[in-house]
């Protein structure tokens, strides 16, 4: 497979097609970085294809002292983070209210997956995107570049620009706020289902 | 806090070198603060797998061919409005001018050749406005697309899920009010042509004033110099004879 440096250097001489090639094999984690960081879909795909935009606009700038990967990254989070203060909106946790038979169906990750597990997995997808959503914006990130995105604590430092032990101290601090929401959310869950399997079986 | 937390975040994550790796895990045997945050971090990374993104087309585009519009289609309608407007109001001027200009000019040319100081002055003639004509073009375009001023009113359902047209009384009413709408607009589109024509006309009028002031001027030049060229022409035969 062609480098990222190498379709870069093709699409910085004019290669469209190089271009494209970077789009179609980064544009899905990209929109996956802008959805979690703002929890809207339609505003997630303007994100997207405004940082491609820029990125296609400041090809000629891009030096590769980072990698192709980490400038867009970078790209994403600052529009995402202008929107946000232009919007003055904080990050939005889509999650839906009730159980849709075919919603789940179409979630169903393997044919062997029950009911029950898809419950407890969007029930967790729920939990996740609460607990996500009230984290601070810098530990957010930070959790969302290393689980995510795979990026190591380095490239997360110089995306961010900031001293690596900061990267880890946030994502620290924001792993300890969503253990201590999520095991509370689990207990409560639990005791939801405890109190109505009582309640159907008594 | 334990100091080796940094530490226990590269274990976690599998960035530790070996070595380190091997000194962390001792240090987990040890410290029940890491062991647990080890665990418990874990649990919160298989939690975090559970959120998913939802699938999206593709929306990059960029490269696309562009459409091809014509020209016409990217004017503004309100500049295609008013060059039409423009237009209309030009060649009815130009028109205008061009008969009233041309009627006047026969009539100053015979003027001039008999008498130069004298030259028609011709105010320049209204047009007539036909409101009458403006109605029937009306109703010639609303028979055009089918539209019968005449046929009789039919009742319609209250029920009925889609009510066709309206009474015929309020359509002869709507289309008397259009009619009357159109008409006094084109009256006052008319009015507003004939002052303006009105002042060329004048204009001109004053410019074949000044031309015949001139013709009249050359004229008694020319009659000036033939006198005297008849009268050198004199002498001069009154020389050789």
């Amino acid at each position: 497979m062609t480098s990222d440096e190498e379709l870069v250097t093709r699409a910085t001489a004019g290669d469209q097609d190089a271009f494209s090639q970077l789009v179609t094999r980064w544009e899905r984690p990209i929109y996956a970085l802008a959805y979690r960081t703002l929890g809207r879909e339609e505003e997630a795909r303007d994100v997207v294809q405004d940082a491609f935009l820029r990125a296609y606009r400041g090809l000629k700038g891009f030096k590769g002292e980072a990698k192709f990967s980490s400038w867009l990254y970078r790209i994403t989070l600052n529009l995402c983070r202008d929107w946000m203060r232009k919007e003055r909106r904080a990050p939005l946790a889509q999650v839906p209210e009730g159980v849709d038979p075919i919603d789940l169906a179409d979630q169903q990750a393997a044919p062997t997956e029950s009911v029950e597990d898809l419950v407890a997995r969007r029930e967790m997808s729920a939990a996740v995107q609460l607990a996500m959503a009230d984290l601070p914006e810098e530990q957010r990130t930070a959790i969302m570049l290393k689980e995510y995105h795979g990026l190591t604590f380095q490239e997360i430092a110089e995306m961010l620009d900031c001293p690596l032990s900061t990267v880890k101290t946030r994502l620290y601090q924001g792993l300890s706020v969503l253990r201590r929401r999520l095991e509370r959310q689990q207990a409560e869950s639990a005791s939801l289902r405890r109190a109505h399997w009582e309640s159907t079986t008594l | 806090m334990c100091e080796h937390r940094d530490r226990v975040l590269d274990y976690l994550y599998d960035e530790a070198s070996p070595s380190d790796r091997q000194a962390i895990e001792r240090h987990l045997g040890v410290c029940d603060v890491c062991r647990t945050d080890v665990q418990a971090f874990r649990r919160v990374r298989e939690d975090l797998l559970a959120w998913g993104v939802p699938e999206q087309p593709s929306v990059w585009t960029p490269f696309a061919p562009v459409p091809v519009v014509p020209w016409h289609r990217q004017v503004p309608a309100w500049a295609m409005a008013a060059a039409a407007s423009l237009t209309f109001v030009v060649g009815a001027a130009g028109s205008f001018a061009a008969s009233s200009f041309m009627g006047a000019r026969d009539a100053t040319v015979a003027t001039v050749a008999d008498a130069p100081m004298s030259v028609a002055t011709t105010a320049a003639a209204a047009p007539v406005f036909d409101a009458e004509a403006v109605g029937s073009l009306v109703r010639q375009e609303l028979n055009a697309v089918g539209f019968d001023a005449l046929r009789q009113a039919t009742p319609v359902s209250i029920t009925s899920p889609m009510p066709a047209r309206l009474d015929v009384n309020t359509e002869r009413r709507l289309l008397a009010n259009a009619e009357a709408f159109v008409g006094a607009s084109e009256q006052r589109q008319w009015l507003r042509i004939r002052d303006y024509l009105t002042v060329v006309a004048n204009e001109q009028n004053l410019e074949r004033v000044r031309d015949g002031e001139s013709l009249t001027h050359l004229a008694r030049e020319v009659l000036l110099l033939r006198e005297a060229v008849n009268g050198l022409l004199a002498a001069q035969q009154s020389r050789v004879q």
